[in-house]
């Protein structure tokens, strides 16, 4: 095993382009471009569980799927163990996706509706000569097991489970393959906040008795201080704060994070809210305003916010803030 | 596979605990269909006369006791050419949808999945199937190929797939981007995997569902381009062939063309309801 960090996010930059319009083609303006996820590096290691937050929209979703592959990346490259994943091919591609795994968001939508359980599970197994043939069948109700099932739901169809069962026939799916790396992307937002606290708890105690880890993407910030040792806040596409989550639920410093975090509701009603409530909605990511991207919306920027880019500089113990204020 | 793990596969009564039963539009329209498929294969043990023997003692003889819808010019039993005729119009009807059928999904599937210059260059060439009027065009390749079933069954797949490559494609656009379909691509499936396991199956509910009432208009088809002489060729019975014999004696005879057109139209209502009962049933239950 190499030294260094398991996953090595550097400089990752995802944009989509735009179909141009014919007015467009005809007055000959540039084709328009999406800037999905800004120059991020992160990194994580082995059995580190990071939690990555931010609004619909910020390309927290588009980060973990370019970090697996999923979404072509124009800029940057993922290092795992070391080794860059971009060119990978064939065999060695077929390695990676054994050690990186995903659980999607939507538990229906992220099952084949017309296989069943059992289908889906074993079809991992076939695809990557986990087992022989003649030991599918024990694997696959033994990650059944390990996600809670029973053996009945070998053969019954996603149509016939609730939200909750789904999201554990997806989580056995991913660890079919022994992975190394999970990217949960949003995977309790869509359950019942009951369901929610079980497939939290399963993932926690996978991840410890696998040494998994994780990235847990999220906008829902107590679930995150519940799952993540470190914390990475997005905005429109860069990380604007990153640090170990108590350390930044204690002292948050980029002014976003502030307004996120005394934006959550309390238990007794009353709230934390000091003024740094966030007004209005973020910026088309079409067109990003200059400088910081968060200035419009800042009740404390300054008039260089508008022309300087923000570059992530220490505010703490491996605490980062890409912000001026702190320079 | 289910095949290798033989305890994976399909428990009983799956079928119609998915489904659950039939409504009654489906239900008769698989009577109908079935009414159909019946008539064509026993149809040498339930005609009551031999299709093709010219009887000249009986020539034009209204619907009677011996002969039930009359007989032709010929003095042949009407009855008797439209049940040995079945066979041929449902062959027409099935043939003529499966080809199309097939060619317009493998069509939709490549240019959906793939995308780029593929998808282009295809739906083009869609296009520019679209903007001909259809029949005509029909009848254009025939009239290259030459007259017979089978130079209609490869101008129908010709003409015919345009609509399943459509439908497919749509489908296979929007399942292409879904939560499944990208775990499978995570879990490093290749592509005709993911095309023939994940993506097709899902893909096809609203083609089968369009096919049932395709074959309507196959149907229809198949009987005006054998009244244009270019389909089946007499003395053969199939209702297009006899409709276009008999109109001649429209004023005279009208059990000549009129019964064969009545069977056209239980067949086309038979497989319309099916298609119907396929939709509601279908859609509820994707």
């Amino acid at each position: 095993m190499s030294e260094g960090p398991l996953l090595d996010i550097r400089g990752m930059t995802v944009s989509f382009r735009q179909q141009r319009s014919l007015t467009d083609v005809v007055r000959g303006a540039a084709p328009r471009a999406v800037q999905a996820v800004q120059n991020i590096s992160l990194s994580l290691e082995r059995g580190e569980t990071l939690g990555l937050v931010g609004e619909s929209g910020c390309g927290k979703t588009t980060l973990g799927r370019a970090i697996l592959r999923l979404v072509d990346y124009q800029k940057g490259e993922v290092f795992y163990r070391g080794a860059a994943v971009g060119p990978l091919q064939g065999n060695a591609l077929l390695s990676f996706r054994r050690s990186a795994q995903i659980v999607f968001q939507d538990p229906y939508a992220s099952l084949n509706p017309r296989l069943t359980v059992g289908e889906t599970l074993s079809e991992v197994l076939k695809v990557h000569g986990l087992c022989a043939p003649e030991q599918r069948m024990e694997r696959v109700l033994a990650l059944l097991e390990t996600v809670g099932l029973s053996q009945d739901f070998v053969h019954r169809k996603p149509r016939q489970l609730s939200g909750g069962q789904c999201q554990r026939v997806g989580i056995a799916r991913a660890l079919a393959v022994e992975p190394e790396v999970i990217i949960a992307d949003e995977s309790v937002s869509a359950l019942d906040v009951s369901i929610q606290a079980q497939i939290l708890n399963l993932l926690i105690d996978l991840k410890e008795q696998r040494n998994l880890a994780m990235i847990f993407i999220s906008h829902d910030l107590s679930v995150v201080r519940h799952v993540c040792a470190s914390l990475a806040v997005m905005y429109l596409g860069r990380i604007v704060e990153y640090g170990p989550t108590e350390e930044v639920f204690a002292n948050p410093r980029h002014p976003y994070t502030q307004a996120l975090l005394s934006a959550r509701p309390t238990m007794d009603g009353s709230s934390i809210r000091d003024g740094s409530l966030l007004a209005g909605e973020p910026p088309s990511p079409l067109s990003l305003p200059p400088g910081c991207a968060f200035h419009p919306r800042c009740a404390k920027a300054m008039s260089e916010c508008r022309t300087v880019v923000p570059e992530r500089r220490g505010v703490g113990t491996s605490h980062d803030c890409a912000c001026l204020l702190y320079p | 596979m289910t095949g290798a793990v033989p305890a994976l596969s399909r428990t009983r009564g799956f079928i119609s605990r998915r489904v659950g039963s039939p409504k009654p539009v489906l239900m008769a329209g698989i009577l109908m269909v079935a009414f159909w498929v019946v008539i064509a294969f026993a149809a040498p043990w339930i005609a009551p006369y031999d299709p093709n023997v010219h009887d000249y003692g009986a020539v034009l003889s209204p619907p009677s006791a011996t002969h039930w819808l009359g007989t032709d010019m010929f003095g042949r039993d009407i009855l008797s050419r439209i049940i040995h005729a079945t066979i041929v119009d449902l062959q027409i009807g099935v043939l003529g949808v499966v080809l199309p059928f097939v060619l317009g999904t493998f069509i939709g599937l490549i240019a959906g999945y793939f995308g780029g210059v593929i998808d282009m260059v295809l739906m083009r060439l869609l296009d520019i199937m679209l903007a001909f009027p259809w029949l005509i065009l029909l009848m254009a390749i025939i009239a290259v190929l030459g007259p017979g079933l089978y130079s209609f069954y490869i101008a129908i797949t010709l003409v015919g797939w345009v609509s399943y490559a459509r439908l497919v494609r749509s489908q296979v656009l929007v399942l292409k981007s879904s939560d499944f379909v990208m775990a499978a691509r995570a879990l490093g499936y290749g592509d005709m995997r993911i095309m023939l396991r994940h993506i097709l199956p899902n893909a096809l509910v609203a083609s089968i569902v369009f096919s049932m009432s395709d074959v309507v208009l196959v149907l229809l088809a198949g009987a005006s381009v054998s009244y244009l002489g270019m389909g089946v060729q007499p003395p053969t019975a199939e209702w297009g062939v006899m409709i276009a014999e008999g109109q001649t004696f429209i004023t005279t005879a009208w059990w000549i063309p009129a019964f064969p057109g009545v069977a056209i139209v239980l067949m086309a209502l038979g497989f319309s309801l099916l298609a119907d009962g396929l939709a509601e049933q279908l859609d509820v239950d994707p």
